[in-house]
């Protein structure tokens, strides 16, 4: 959703990956459900966006930047949902014909028995000097297992996401029937 | 980048705010005259309906809080390549109109109004807010100036395919949804809002680069 509304200019890989998905709806191969979760997301995303970059409006005050974070954030949002709802082949799901009790005693099943992996990067502290390394541990969290349920208990067949962390959901027997898509560059 | 202009009323104003502060050397709509809102160009009244009937610009109509029903405005994407090379021609001047737009994007109309009528006094002399908008400006009430405005609703945009063909069960969702963004109903399907959808965000983020990835983490917390 994110990557397909922000466009190729300024999300050129991501935007190219969402596009084909896009297509596909588009042409009726699949059908695309959005979740009032994956809505709320949206909207976290774009206030942080908006947050990050109010330093660019330099003659409000405190106030006045809450306020035009929160504005700028809800009315792109409103442009999006206006398109969004005109979209055919999309089905928006708000939760209504889900079992939450099943989905949250699921997630928390599984989340209790999911892996994580560590991850290394290389840092530097300064020119010249010896790479430092640097570990993170990387685990599916309980809103990616939501999300995975969720998607399960509507129906559906699968779940498209870019998030890499899904690798780990697969091999689990409760997600067996379910294609996940995961777009990486 | 705000991505829509609310009301006549405030497109008029905004534009002779752009006119006269930015553009005031560029001979752009010089035909401001008093009006019943303070300033008016019939010039630019005229030109934004050939920028819809050239499917530039578009509008929709949207319900207030108020009940009162206003019409957006928006360009189009073939609008904006359009003018794609205008605006890198007068990148600077395009930024500051940008600005303007924001600001008073989100701001009440009656302080774009007061704004207007302190600035341009001389354009307020047919105005009939004129003691509304000094009241208003004074800290004394909002008085409800979309009220007076009789737009005619604009053009919905069509569809040949129903909600109900296509997708079940979520029709009340979709409604709840709509009526959420200030719309009294769901619009039509639409299949060229898969072309309008692509990019929607891009005026509205500043930075060169997005990363949809990384911020999904950060929204998880990740």
């Amino acid at each position: 959703m994110v990557a397909i509304s922000v466009g190729k200019e300024k999300e050129p890989d991501q935007f190219r990956l969402s596009s084909k998905i896009l297509k596909e709806i588009r042409d009726g191969r699949i059908m695309g459900v959005v979740s009032s979760l994956v809505l709320m997301e949206v909207v976290t995303v774009l206030r942080l966006q908006a947050g990050w970059e109010q330093h660019n409006v330099e003659f409000l005050s405190d106030k006045e930047h809450l306020d035009f974070i929160l504005d700028k954030s809800e009315m792109t949002y409103h442009s999006m949902m206006f398109e969004l709802l005109q979209l055919p082949n999309v089905k928006l799901e708000s939760g209504r014909h889900v079992e939450l009790d099943r989905i949250m005693k699921s997630a928390l099943a599984v989340l209790q028995k999911t892996w994580g992996r560590i991850t290394h990067s290389r840092k530097s502290t300064r020119p010249g000097s010896k790479d430092a390394k640097v570990g993170r541990f990387k685990v599916l969290g309980s809103v990616d297992m939501v999300h995975a349920f969720l998607v399960k208990n509507t129906g559906c067949d699968g779940l498209i996401t870019l998030d890499r962390s899904f690798e780990e959901i697969r091999g689990f027997g409760e997600f067996d029937n379910m294609e996940f898509r995961i777009l990486t560059r | 980048m705000a991505p829509y202009v609310e009301g006549r009323i405030r497109l008029q104003k905004i534009g002779l705010l752009a006119c006269r502060e930015i553009l005031a050397d560029k001979n752009f709509f010089d035909d401001w005259r008093p009006d019943r809102f303070g300033g008016f160009s019939p010039g630019l009244a005229s030109s934004l309906e050939k920028l819809q009937k050239h499917g530039y610009v578009r509008s929709y109509e949207a319900v207030m809080e108020s009940g009162h029903r206003v019409n957006r405005y928006s360009s189009t994407r073939h609008g904006k390549e359009r003018i794609k090379d205008f605006v890198q021609d007068r990148l600077l001047e395009s930024k500051k109109i940008k600005t303007i737009v924001s600001v008073y994007f989100y701001c009440p109309l009656e302080k774009l109004l007061s704004d207007v009528c302190r600035r341009y006094p001389e354009l307020t002399v047919n105005s009939k807010i004129k003691t509304d908008v000094n009241k208003a400006s004074e800290g004394l009430g909002y008085p409800d100036f979309e009220s007076d405005i009789s737009d005619k609703p604009e053009r919905i945009i069509p569809s040949h395919i129903s909600a109900q063909q296509h997708v079940l069960g979520d029709g009340e969702f979709r409604k709840e949804l709509a009526m959420s963004i200030g719309l009294k109903r769901a619009p039509d399907l639409d299949p060229e809002s898969f072309e309008r959808i692509q990019g929607i965000f891009a005026d509205y983020i500043d930075a060169e680069h997005f990363d949809s990835e990384e911020m999904i983490r950060e929204a998880r917390g990740r």
